[in-house]
């Protein structure tokens, strides 16, 4: 049985899609059959993301109504085949998702992937609502500022009341905390808060801290995660995060944008080695 | 042989084809009216074949039949007789069939998506992520980025036309082609698609 996991925020534009696409191609490139699910019906952006723009044929919605079947509307994806994406639709609004149809979907996604990433539109709507409601794990994404780390607080409220889980009195959602679009100069002076701030307010697991860097701007631009950048400090902070995911220790190691520390050009930066396909 | 004076049945040629057995008028019209009365809808424009059995007499009055046909919405578009040999498409049908082209003078963005019972002309351009279905065919006048299906209810002869491909998906009667898979050459070039046997033919359109 695959596992659930929910990437979300509540706040808007702190990187919560780019986060499930670099995440669910990391699990990927590890080895995992992994299936990505775009949940932010009429604003969907994965596909973009990927670059899968050209290449979808079904949606979500049709696999919802049950007019098509689950593997003929994933999309695999060319770099890794063991990553499949499950396009949002475009034309309908999030009020067309409903529970029973959803269930239905992730319980056979569930049979068929090891891990199932769904990227939660923002908001704590009915979009937000389904996408998070029958997750096992969850992903909060939060940028070092004090509205992102509220809205994430917020988030965290809700997995552990309004979940599938919380109310079967199930264990509740193990969620992760992964600091997005964070730079250690402003930090240090005090401008943005520090990783450390967040986690005093959050108290939640941290399993990644992504720096601010131009390479997610140019991998949104070209259709390919980050995470595939071997070069950029961003996508091997994803790789990392994917790793403490699975359970490896990783040090962090790339607090520091730009200039590499004296240990890091005498050691090389600590990387999780990616199988590539 | 039906023991009815008259039903309604899909013959070889795929068109709902009003087949005429009994040589007395009043009792076809009267089935008729009874047909029309129990689904007004499904009569309402539909294009209908004539078909009458071969051992009418010769004083059978077809034009009676026909005219209340099309006086209830039925287009009568083909006369038969006996096992479906086809008489004559008539002319007054075809003017009466023809849904006039829909004109979209705007630009349809992502998330938008119109469908036409006849043919579509859009002024504007299809964003990516926009939707352009018609039971005719599609004239793009801009630039084609999202997805065009013509003759999504099988008309084989429905075509898409654009000033410059760059479609995320295209379909003609249900035969497509995402994107990924289109003619290099069609590429951000002015360019039809059309039906050629069971796959989908691209050409380039040059001055």
């Amino acid at each position: 049985m695959g596992r659930i996991i929910v990437v979300t925020s509540g706040k808007g534009g702190v990187g919560k899609s780019t986060t499930s696409a670099s995440f669910a191609l990391g699990l990927a490139l590890r080895g995992y059959k992994t299936l990505l699910i775009d949940f932010d019906i009429g604003l969907r952006n994965l596909d973009l993301l990927l670059g899968h723009e050209k290449r979808i044929v079904y949606d979500i919605v049709n696999v919802m109504r049950e007019e098509v079947a689950l593997q003929d509307a994933v999309v695999k994806d060319l770099r890794c085949s063991r990553l499949a994406l499950l396009p949002g639709s475009q034309f309908e609004d999030k009020e067309v998702l409903e529970r029973r149809g959803i269930a239905k979907l992730l319980s056979e996604a569930r049979k068929k992937y090891q891990y199932v990433v769904c990227d939660s539109p923002a908001g704590i709507e009915k979009g937000a609502d389904m996408a998070m409601y029958f997750a096992d794990d969850a992903l909060l994404v939060a940028t070092p500022e004090r509205p992102s780390v509220r809205d994430a607080d917020r988030m965290i409220g809700l997995l552990t009341n309004r979940t599938y889980r919380a109310e079967k009195g199930l264990e509740d959602i193990a969620p992760y905390l992964v600091i997005n679009r964070y730079r250690h100069s402003l930090a240090k002076r005090g401008i943005a808060l520090t990783p450390k701030q967040i986690l005093d307010n959050l108290s939640i697991p941290l399993i990644g801290i992504i720096p601010d860097s131009e390479s997610v701007t140019r991998a949104a631009n070209i259709g390919e995660p980050v995470v595939y950048d071997h070069k950029s400090a961003a996508g091997n902070a994803y790789a990392d995060t994917v790793a403490r995911y699975l359970g490896d220790s990783v040090a962090y190691t790339l607090l520091h944008e730009g200039k590499r520390s004296i240990r890091s050009r005498l050691f090389g930066n600590k990387r999780v080695h990616l199988n590539d396909e | 042989m039906s023991p009815l004076p008259v039903d309604l049945k899909i013959l070889d040629y795929r068109l709902p084809t009003v087949r005429i057995f009994s040589p007395d008028e009043d009792a076809v019209i009267d089935r008729l009216a009874m047909m029309i009365e129990q689904r007004p809808a499904l009569f309402k424009g539909m294009d209908v074949a004539m078909n009458y059995a071969e051992d009418l007499p010769n004083e059978f009055d077809q034009q009676v039949i026909e005219e209340f046909l099309v006086a209830h919405g039925v287009n009568v578009v083909a006369r038969t007789t006996g096992e479906g040999n086809v008489l004559a498409f008539t002319a007054s049908a075809k003017s009466q069939k023809s849904v006039p082209d829909e004109v979209i003078s705007k630009s349809l963005r992502s998330g938008q998506r119109i469908y036409s019972k006849g043919s579509v002309v859009i002024l504007g351009s299809v964003s990516s992520g926009a939707e352009v279905l018609a039971e005719g065919s599609i004239h793009v006048y801009g630039e084609l980025h999202g997805r065009a299906l013509a003759g999504v209810q099988g008309d084989r002869n429905a075509a898409i036309f654009t000033q410059s491909m760059d479609a995320e998906l295209v379909s003609v009667a249900g035969v497509y082609r995402t994107g990924d898979q289109l003619d290099e050459g069609s590429k951000g070039n002015a360019c039809s698609v059309m039906l050629d046997g069971d796959s989908l033919s691209f050409q380039s359109i040059t001055q």
